[in-house]
């Protein structure tokens, strides 16, 4: 078990008028090279909870394990943890300072104490899976575009190697093409480098395309933990929470309804489109 | 971290301190500090003492929030604590290592921190029972007098409400940016000083690349929708004063008065 979160409860501000119970007695493990969809509407306890896994909040009540060791159990080891579990802020263009993109995505790897040599392959490594080719690596970063901003400001994350890699809502506010690309990159790294991924996002289709498991939160609480095609076949109980199904997924349960025998637990469009093949080439007579 | 600052934060609640006229509690603030000012001894802070706390039942806002605001300025108060107690000639009290401590330097030293801190409690009212949007229509109203004499009262009071606007922001800016650089490792918290100012800088920076572009995309804003200066405009909500105005202006005569008898027959406990 990687990582495991343990009757995890958090606070903002206790004890005044203002106090709010952000999340609320959460439970959950995590095995090496998952790859996790965390989904909930706004304010439901999301970012808090990421922000609990690599120490940057303290819980008010709980603990969180990585490889077994509680990761408060020294508070001056916290950054190590930091290091292993790297956390992408939402909009995380936000972040980058450095004078040129090397420096800024050298920033983590430098802080870990590496040698300078150690650090250059790093930057490089991470520059090649986010896509940025080295031309650019002397560039200014407030030079480029919003979307080669968020793969620099990724990749700055990417570079410290970390064993699990949290990414909250890393395609917002981004054109088709780079969230496209962005996902793609993710799931490149997922699948190269063995990298265990918590991805969160309001969008189901990414979540369909990504994830292999899905965590579903609400009012700071889990309300389903499982595999994307059971949490996906939960559409009433999603939908009462705010929440979706990818749109290929709701047509099929539409078209069940409409008393067609087609199989229900389709999550992407070239499922879909297997699936309506497959339907249409039963019935034979049926002519399109 | 930061989110817990609560000097200089709009507190709603509703209270008669609330709905006083936010040009009646400027001035009532300024007359506080000239009060502060007038006291000489401690009988004069016990007086003042009650005041506040008179204030904190009728503002209704939680005294763990008024400490909190004082946490800022912590540090500020132990340094003149110091300085004041090492600083001070008289009748000496004990030695500290090689410096002689006096007994007038213990008084001027607590005199001084009651002095900060009761400043900074009693105009932290103002601030907490008054939106910031009233607080600067009260100043603009204040200050409209002296527009004859050149003085941009509008400009000033939009200059004060956008600047009180953004705080709250800047600070959320601040804690996010923090965050992240810390989930790169970043160090804010051991070092030497000088090292501890370098590491500001992966704050400091996207933190003014923000403030900037937060700054254009107001002014656009504020562009777009025509806006032009003070001639001519209106209100949502118009200032008032109220009969609870008068009262409030009564009260606080009286306690004036109070503390300059108190000041001027002085029977005040000037020393120990």
């Amino acid at each position: 078990m990687l990582l495991k979160v343990e009757n995890l409860t958090h606070i903002y501000m206790p004890d005044t008028t203002f106090s709010k119970t952000a999340i609320e007695n959460v439970s959950f493990s995590i095995e090496k090279g998952e790859f996790i969809g965390l989904i909930g509407h706004s304010g439901s306890g999301k970012s808090t909870l990421i922000q609990h896994l690599n120490g940057l909040l303290t819980p008010t009540e709980g603990k969180i394990f990585y490889n077994g060791e509680d990761i408060w159990s020294d508070k001056e080891k916290i950054r190590r943890i930091r290091f292993e579990i790297g956390l992408v802020f939402q909009y995380p263009e936000a972040q980058l300072f450095e004078e040129t993109v090397y420096k800024d995505i050298a920033f983590g790897p430098k802080n870990m104490g590496l040698s300078e040599e150690e650090i250059k392959q790093r930057v490089y490594d991470a520059c090649d899976i986010v896509g940025i080719r080295e031309e650019m690596l002397e560039k200014s970063p407030f030079e480029l575009s919003g979307g080669q901003k968020r793969r620099v400001a990724i990749a700055g994350v990417l570079a410290m190697k970390p064993s699990i890699i949290i990414l909250d809502e890393p395609t917002a506010g981004l054109d088709p093409k780079g969230r496209n690309s962005i996902l793609n990159r993710i799931k490149q790294l997922h699948e190269s480098w063995g990298i265990t991924v918590i991805l969160v996002s309001h969008s189901m289709e990414d979540i369909a395309n990504n994830a292999s498991r899905i965590i579903v939160m609400d009012h700071g609480k889990i309300v389903m933990d499982g595999g994307t095609e059971q949490v996906f076949s939960r559409v009433d109980e999603l939908e009462k929470i705010g929440l979706s199904v990818p749109q290929v997924t709701k047509v099929f349960f539409e078209l069940k309804k409409a008393g067609y025998p087609v199989n229900t637990n389709i999550l992407t469009t070239g499922e879909g489109r297997d699936e309506i093949l497959r339907v249409l080439g039963k019935r034979g007579d049926m002519k399109c | 971290m930061l989110k817990d600052i609560t000097l200089g934060q709009y507190y709603p609640a509703d209270s008669v301190v609330h709905k006083l006229d936010s040009r009646t509690k400027i001035l009532i603030t300024l007359l506080y500090m000239v009060m502060i000012f007038v006291v000489d001894g401690f009988i004069g802070f016990g007086v003042l003492l009650l005041f506040n706390i008179f204030l904190l039942f009728l503002s209704k806002i939680p005294a763990k929030f008024i400490f909190k605001g004082l946490k800022p300025i912590l540090f500020f108060v132990v340094f003149t604590v110091i300085l004041n107690m090492f600083m001070t000639d008289g009748k000496v009290a004990f030695r500290f290592i090689f410096w002689d401590v006096t007994y007038e330097g213990i008084f001027t030293a607590v005199f001084m921190a009651l002095r900060i801190i009761f400043l900074v409690i009693g105009t932290s009212f103002l601030t907490y029972t008054t939106s910031p949007i009233t607080l600067t229509d009260g100043i603009e109203r204040l200050l409209s007098p002296f527009q004859r004499i050149g003085v941009p009262a509008h400009e000033l009071a939009m200059m004060m409400s956008i600047a009180l606007r953004f705080i709250p922001t800047l600070i959320e800016e601040t804690d996010k940016i923090m965050k992240a650089q810390k989930a790169r490792g970043a160090d804010f918290e051991t070092g030497s000083l000088i090292k501890r100012g370098k590491n500001l800088v992966p704050i400091l920076v996207p933190l003014f690349i923000s403030a900037f572009r937060r700054a254009e995309d107001l002014a656009t804003a504020m562009e777009a929708r025509c806006y032009n200066g003070g001639e001519n405009r209106t209100r949502l909500k118009e200032l008032k004063y109220t009969r609870l105005d008068a009262y409030a202006w009564g009260f606080m005569l009286l306690l004036f008065a109070l503390i300059l008898i108190i000041r001027i027959i002085g029977f005040d406990i000037r020393g120990f």
